[in-house]
């Protein structure tokens, strides 16, 4: 709203003092004094547009011979320049420069070409025309670093609020694992003993042993996934390229493709991606006898999406099997709040796709 | 009689274990600690044949206790048995170099777990083999000696270190070679003995340190 009313009264100050310097004009004479000014209130709009009619505006009066200096116009380079429009700027000030002496050339006021360059110079000075785009462009490139300064604020909150949230799964699963553990132990031994002295085993004591197995079980496969990501990892998603060129090396024909803009991912799910890509890859060669893989990544604004699809034997009447790999790849992206699928596809070959989220901001 | 001491900072863990060893026939726990510290007073006052014991614990830790009780020369008759609630890390790794016979993962069941303390306290063989390798396989990052050869043993020794990291027991080494049980017997002393390795755990992290036998992701 501030700005808004800045701009006004920038474009109606200049506008006044264009018509004040231009006293005497005709009255077309004014009215192109003060559109030229009045124009500038659309620079942050549109800077081209505004940067076009404050330089036709100029060349008119200067046609009618008004004698003003184009002050609109440098105003007008200041902000196509601020808004990144370089190459404009630049040839509509090339433009401006070549017109002025035309245009002072065909005034009423008779003078030499000699006489038409002299204006020129006097009423769009080259050193107010550089000033006028430096300062825009100083300005546009310290608003810009302000902005990638704020972004990258915003991702290392990102990372670390993605860091404390794992470290908390991590401190969750530990103090559980020690729960779990002496449940389930205790309910081993009660087993044990009670079937070493051939006596009954109460269903409901069968029951909690065989939960507290499940419970165990399921925890460690969680907190081994979770430490895991914990140490450096040495393999992220920036060594897909290398795994899919390895694959190549065996014969296969792995085509990788990246969608969308690649961003950041934290290292957990970059950790993740590779390992879903390098156990699909080794399913492949193992199993699949497959002539092609497809992997595909794709940075989605919420989520990191991986495909891998290849051509091999699997087809729809095969049943699913859930070998190792297939359930460790589960238990990972499970962990991360993640779906995998993975199945023949209807046209022959298999397909696993995980899709994990990534925070937003 | 195969007499054991239980460390543990969890007491409910405790008792479950000494539930199930004190049922056994052949089998009797001699004592009970909570912590590292507590865990190397009692093994120096009762000389166990086999010491269970938890990595993580208050005052001293479970790698630092077997550190100990292992380069204690009273205690040479003690194997440490390592209790882990994770399997495979580096935890476990560093409690092998540092002188664990093997390592259990507390959700192994009852019978598993009994067997297991049986063949820990003979002393001639692995605990859990493929397992074992698998570790040492994922935390040995790079042989020290690529291809090292160890020159301190013969010929015979060495290649019944390569059987013992393979996970073979000594009657399992003695077919392989063709040779008695007890020649097997004494060629795998000698090589720990040589090489200062207190078990055949540790023979086998030495096996892989020096390049003796080259992990499968290499």
């Amino acid at each position: 709203m501030r700005k808004h009313w800045l701009d006004w009264a920038i474009a109606a100050g200049v506008a006044a003092s264009l018509v004040v310097a231009g006293h005497g004009a005709s009255p077309l004479g004014y009215v192109l004094l003060a559109a030229s000014g009045l124009a500038l209130v659309a620079r942050r709009r549109a800077p081209i547009a505004v940067l076009a009619a404050t330089g036709l505006t100029a060349l008119g009066y200067q046609a009618l011979g008004i004698d003003v200096p184009v002050i609109a116009f440098l105003f007008a380079v200041y902000s196509t320049m601020r808004a990144g429009h370089r190459v404009v700027t630049v040839a509509g000030s090339v433009l401006m420069l070549a017109m002025l002496p035309l245009a002072a050339l065909i005034s009423p006021r008779g003078l030499t070409t000699y006489e038409a360059f002299a204006q020129t110079r006097d009423v769009l000075q080259i050193a107010w025309l550089i000033a006028a785009a430096a300062a825009g462009e100083a300005l546009r490139q310290a608003e810009r670093r302000a902005d990638e300064a704020e972004r990258t604020r915003e991702e290392t909150a990102l990372r670390r609020a993605n860091e404390e949230r794992l470290h908390i799964a991590r401190e969750l699963h530990d103090s559980l694992t020690h729960q779990i553990s002496v449940i389930k132990l205790q309910a081993e031994v009660a087993v044990h003993l009670a079937q070493k002295r051939g006596e009954d085993v109460p269903e409901p004591l069968l029951a909690i042993r065989d939960a507290g197995r499940e419970a165990a079980r399921e925890l460690r496969a969680t907190l081994e996934a979770l430490r895991d990501d914990d140490k450096n990892p040495p393999h992220g998603i920036d060594d897909v390229q290398d795994l899919v060129q390895r694959a190549r090396s065996t014969g296969l024909d792995a085509q990788l493709t990246i969608e969308g803009e690649r961003n950041d991912v934290p290292a957990a799910v970059g950790r993740t991606a590779y390992r879903i890509v390098q156990e699909s890859l080794t399913n492949i060669a193992r199993h699949a006898a497959a002539a092609t893989a497809d992997i595909h990544i794709d940075y989605r604004p919420d989520a990191l999406v991986i495909r891998v699809d290849d051509d091999g034997t699997a087809n729809p009447g095969t049943a699913t099997d859930a070998g190792v790999g297939l359930l460790g790849m589960r238990e990972r992206v499970t962990a991360l709040g993640g779906t995998l699928a993975a199945a023949p596809r209807t046209e022959g070959g298999f397909s696993v796709q995980a899709e994990l989220p990534v925070a937003q901001p | 009689m195969i007499r054991v001491l239980l460390v543990d900072d969890q007491p409910l863990i405790r008792s479950g274990f000494k539930a199930l060893l004190d049922a056994e026939d052949d089998i009797e726990v001699v004592a009970e600690a909570a912590d590292g510290l507590q865990g190397l007073q009692r093994a120096q006052q009762h000389r166990p044949d086999i010491a269970l014991i938890d990595i993580q614990m208050p005052t001293m830790d479970g790698i630092e206790a077997t550190r100990r009780i292992a380069a204690d020369p009273d205690l040479t008759g003690t194997h440490v048995v390592i209790l882990t609630n994770y399997g495979l890390d580096e935890y476990v790794f560093n409690a092998l170099k540092a002188g664990a016979a093997g390592f259990l993962v507390k959700e192994i069941q009852p019978e598993d777990f009994l067997h297991a303390i049986r063949v820990a306290a003979r002393g001639d063989a692995l605990l859990a083999p493929s397992i074992t390798r698998k570790l040492i396989d994922r935390y040995v990052s790079r042989p020290l000696h690529p291809n090292g050869d160890l020159p301190q043993l013969t010929n015979r020794e060495r290649e019944a270190v390569v059987l013992v990291a393979q996970g073979l027991s000594n009657d399992e080494i003695a077919t392989q070679m063709v040779i008695s049980p007890l020649t097997a017997k004494t060629h795998v002393n000698r090589a720990m003995m040589k090489l200062h390795a207190r078990d055949r755990a540790q023979l086998v992290v030495i096996a892989y340190e020096t390049g003796l036998v080259v992990p499968h992701s290499a």
